[in-house]
């Protein structure tokens, strides 16, 4: 039955092959919007709606959609080549994908992202299309204690990419708790650690600080590198990695793709966790997991293709039931009530001209993206080998630029380069940033939901262990918690040993 | 033997902030909200703050490196404070003199002071660039970039 | 290079200070303190659509986000009051000082006019025992923090709105707060609270699709959008004064005179296009227009409803 509408859909879009034309434009918008720090997805779909006025609504939803699909993988190139992500969901993918452009292999790197940005974004957009209201009632499940032990889960991801000291991981991630506790709090109405700044009200807002970790400090580690390292002109390598190599992957691609639409589909979870979870996942199964963190494959297929699977994800609750699964469909719901359709259940028995169309065109997005991300890569990875006394320069503007366009506020970038100072010294007290990051994201989320819990059970802490999902998720923390530290002890051995093999061999 | 100093001092900071925050948040407690009211998340992870840079301190004390710290090239640091302080008046000067001339003399400016020296090179870049950005943002986006008071 | 600079600075200069023109001559901004996308969002930039056919120049609609709404309207009040730049107000300006967040009130801004006000919506979920708000109310009574309520945010109008109702009918509520409408309405639907509070025009496409039951509405008439939902004091429990969300446009004090009249009249008639009425209508939206002068009795009278019912929930600082 949907199979029939899907085709009938395709035909539509064929028919007209303007409808071609601003998928592609879409896309190629949003891939740029995404690889500029401090533009992401949301902002470019939200600030690209007024053009879409003047468009049939679905062409319109059409070009959107290419934005969101095209943003949330642009930012990845960024992430990739300048160490710096370009939106959230690509915080994930620079663990492994930045090592691998040192090596001079950014081509690959890029390439393979794209792919599993492919395949990924696929997987998503097929399970939308065939099982978008089965997914919604799963997301529905989802209480205040369910989402609690969520956070919890994806919080003991941090154990996978704490680097070389765990205790000093949990310590970044615990810093990153205590500050997304700055600002009013939603549930009391309490302003907290403000000290009277209005601007501190809002808390500290994650693009400034996104920038700040990873923008402005690597832009000061670059700086101070000239003048170690002259600039060696490092090779782009080859684009496409041999076919065995892609295929090795597609498992990690395929199933980070559907664990990305299911955990986008869980309404306010988006992207960035997607990304974050199927990173440690991936981590967790892989059978070489020394190599995370260093330039594995893995760890750059699983968060691309899980941030792009989610995109798919992230649109099922908004359209069948009016609840936006993250910010960019939440732009995107308000761009359909003005092209005059409600998305809600109703959406679905009214105007399944509409419903199918956008199916069929999330597809499209899918493929349009590999097309333009393959062409376009080698452009892309070919702009690191620019004089570094210009590109950082202009990389510092852009982020300059970044922090301060997200609300139009100099606070922002004075935020964003404090920031940025304290990253910096952070690394060379090999502090990890990328678990402050992940606080970020999922403190809000843990503290809210705890806190709702705990109202809705009158201060019962059963609550937590006594409902089934909530029970499941604090279990697969512990056992990640478990496992990655087993796996963290094993690779520290194998690295000892090593060391003193070569101090063997050297002797 | 320097990356212990460093961990120890960095435990001791975070310990005195964990405390810090710890006694701040006793202001938050406000009426008509359960018994985990707006201070609770913030003492407990400052509890567990506690906990962890005391480890770290411990671990230090020990002599247990719990990684290799990275050297500070002094000069190469006095650049990038240089550039920070390029950025900084950018910033201000952006308020004054509007973006676009701000951003042509800020790229000018840090470029120059990185080692680019070619005439031709600097003027380009610095103007292609700002012009660029100056579309992107203020022309197709319609993002307001600061116009100056001039 | 310098010589060029100073050029170009002069040149600039010289264009600016050429304000003897007609106003306007170039793009207005609405700053909406809001993100963009949300709901407050998409009414601005459905306002200001067709603004060129109106005044003859764009409206840009510029989000300014941040302490809840504060920063946005704070930069309004800020703004060079050379008409070139307008604010969307919105309900939490009734609330900052009381609540002890900001000393922002209405009393800032010279205020252009009142767009809309929206009443809320007391929903339960489709498969719920209760039919009505009486049967709620009464098992209410009998069992104090019994039925979970849920909200869109502490402060919010739809918290004050539904706290308002218990504590005039002594009843308590196990206040629930979520973070804006989409999670209370996904929280209600999974069944994670009995009772949501939120503005009626968010359940409109649940409450025709029959996925939620919207008990009563807490405005003094019925909302044209729902006929068959009664009013508070239909469903037996008298409210004199509800409590409203409201947005309207303000403009920074001191925009000269025939500036503001220009404003004031062009975005009167953006108000009355009839695509943005069709885009109201279609979404649930009461349209409401006041003058600056009836704005402003209205905002007063609305600080004297806030602030026994603040009291009430312990948000008054």
């Amino acid at each position: 039955m949907s199979f029939f509408y899907l085709l009938e859909a395709f035909q539509t879009i064929f028919s007209d092959l303007s409808s071609l034309l601003f998928i592609l434009m879409g896309v190629t918008a949003g891939i740029m919007v995404g690889c500029l720090p401090g533009l992401t997805a949301t902002m470019g779909c939200a600030l690209l709606i007024p053009f879409t006025f003047s468009l049939p609504p679905v062409q319109g939803l059409l070009m959107l959609m290419g934005i969101f699909t095209g943003g949330i993988y642009g930012g990845s190139i960024s992430a990739i080549l300048i160490r710096t992500p370009g939106t959230p969901a690509a915080a994930a993918t620079l663990l492994d994908g930045h090592p691998l452009s040192m090596r001079g292999e950014a081509g690959k790197a890029i390439g393979i992202g794209t792919i599993a940005s492919f395949v990924g974004g696929t997987i998503g957009a097929l399970i939308m299309a065939f099982m978008a209201p089965q997914i919604a009632k799963f997301g529905l499940l989802f209480g205040p204690p369910e989402f609690f032990a969520l956070a919890i889960f994806g919080l003991s991801m941090i154990i996978s990419i704490s680097g070389e000291s765990l205790l000093k991981g949990a310590i970044a991630a615990l810093i990153g708790l205590l500050i997304t506790t700055i600002g009013f709090d939603p549930l009391s109405g309490v302003p907290r650690f403000t000290f009277n700044n209005e601007n501190l009200l809002g808390g500290i807002t994650f693009i400034p600080a996104l920038i700040g970790m990873f923008g402005f400090a690597q832009v000061f580690r670059n700086i101070e590198r000239m003048e170690l390292v002259p600039q060696v002109k490092s090779k782009v390598g080859r684009l496409l990695p041999p076919f065995k190599e892609v295929r090795s992957l597609l498992p990690t691609m395929a199933k980070s793709g559907s664990m990305g639409a299911v955990t986008g589909s869980v309404p306010g979870l988006g992207c960035d966790i997607a990304a974050f979870i199927a990173y440690g996942e991936a981590k967790r199964t892989s059978k070489t997991p020394e190599k995370f963190g260093q330039g594995s494959l893995e760890g750059i297929a699983a968060p691309e293709a899980a941030n792009n699977g989610a995109t798919g994800g992230a649109m099922i609750p908004m359209l069948t039931l009016g609840v936006p699964g993250d910010a960019v469909t939440a732009v995107l719901l308000g761009a359909l009530t003005i092209h005059g359709f409600q998305p809600g259940p109703l959406l679905f028995r009214d105007h399944l001209d509409v419903v199918y169309p956008i199916f069929a065109g999330m597809i499209l997005c899918q493929l349009v993206l590999l097309i333009v991300g393959l062409s376009g890569a080698r452009l892309f990875a070919k702009l690191i080998n620019i004089d570094t006394r210009i590109l950082t320069p202009v990389i510092f503007l852009l982020c300059i630029v970044g922090s301060y366009s997200m609300r139009f506020s100099f606070f922002d970038v004075g935020l964003a380069l404090t920031i940025g100072v304290i990253a910096y010294f952070m690394g060379k007290a090999k502090f990890p940033v990328s678990p402050v990051l992940l606080a970020l994201i999922l403190g809000p989320m843990a503290e809210q939901n705890m806190r709702r819990s705990l109202m809705y059970s009158q201060d019962d802490l059963s609550i937590f262990v006594t409902r089934p999902i909530s029970a499941a998720f604090l279990i697969l923390a512990v056992i990640m918690v478990y496992s990655g530290y087993r796996r963290f002890k094993k690779i520290k051995e194998i690295e000892a040993r090593m060391q003193t093999e070569s101090q063997h061999q050297e002797g | 033997m320097k990356s212990n100093r460093i961990d120890l001092l960095t435990g001791i900071g975070l310990c005195l902030i964990s405390l810090a925050v710890f006694i701040y948040a006793f202001e938050f407690s406000g009426r008509g909200v359960n018994s985990y009211g707006p201070n609770f998340f913030p003492q407990a992870i400052a509890c567990l703050l506690f906990l962890a840079s005391a480890g770290l301190i411990y671990q230090a004390l020990k002599g247990h490196t719990t990684a290799s710290i990275e050297s500070i090239n002094k000069a190469g640091f006095i650049k990038a404070s240089v550039t920070l302080a390029l950025a900084i008046i950018y910033v201000f000067a952006m308020n004054f003199v509007g973006f676009f001339i701000a951003t042509i003399a800020f790229l000018y400016a840090v470029m120059f002071y990185l080692g680019q020296r070619k005439q031709i090179v600097l003027t380009i870049t610095a103007l292609s660039v700002a012009s660029v950005i100056y579309g992107i943002f203020s022309v197709f986006l319609k993002i307001p970039l600061p116009e100056g008071i001039l | 290079m310098k010589k060029t600079l100073c050029l170009a600075a002069a040149a600039i200069l010289a264009f600016s200070s050429s304000s003897f023109a007609a106003f306007p001559e170039k793009d207005i901004t609405l700053v909406v303190p809001w993100s963009a996308g949300g709901g407050t969002d998409t009414i601005a930039r459905a306002l200001v659509k067709n603004a060129k056919q109106h005044i003859g120049v764009n409206v840009n609609v510029v989000n300014k986000t941040g302490g809840q709404g504060i920063v946005g309207m704070g930069a309004t009040k800020m703004a060079r009051p050379d008409g070139y730049t307008v604010g969307l107000i919105t309900f939490g300006l009734s609330t900052y000082k009381l609540m002890g967040l900001s000393q922002l009130t209405y009393r800032d801004f010279d205020l252009l006019q009142l767009l809309n006000q929206s009443s809320a919506g007391l929903s339960v979920n489709a498969d719920s025992k209760w039919n009505s708000l009486d049967e709620v109310m009464q098992h209410a009574k009998a069992n104090p923090r019994d039925v979970s309520l849920g909200h869109t945010g502490a402060g919010v109008a739809w918290h004050l709105s539904a706290a308002a109702l218990g504590v005039m009918y002594d009843t308590e509520f196990n206040f629930i707060p979520f973070d804006g409408g989409a999670p209370t309405r996904s929280a209600l639907l999974g069944g994670h609270v009995d009772l949501a509070a939120t503005g009626i025009d968010e359940v409109k496409q649940l409450h025709e699709a029959g996925e939620v039951k919207v008990l009563a509405v807490n405005a003094l008439q019925r909302h044209p959008a729902f006929p068959d939902v009664p009013t508070l004091a239909e469903a037996g429990y008298k409210i004199d004064a509800p409590v409203l969300d409201w947005r309207g446009l303000a403009l920074p004090k001191n925009v000269p005179a025939d500036r503001k009249q220009f404003l004031k009249e062009g975005f009167k008639k953006m108000f009355d296009d009839p695509e943005f009425r069709k885009y109201c209508e279609d979404v649930g939206l009461i349209l409401v227009y006041e003058d600056s002068a009836g704005f402003e009795q209205f905002l007063a009278n609305m600080e004297e409803v806030l602030t026994p019912t603040l009291d009430a929930v312990g948000l008054i600082r």
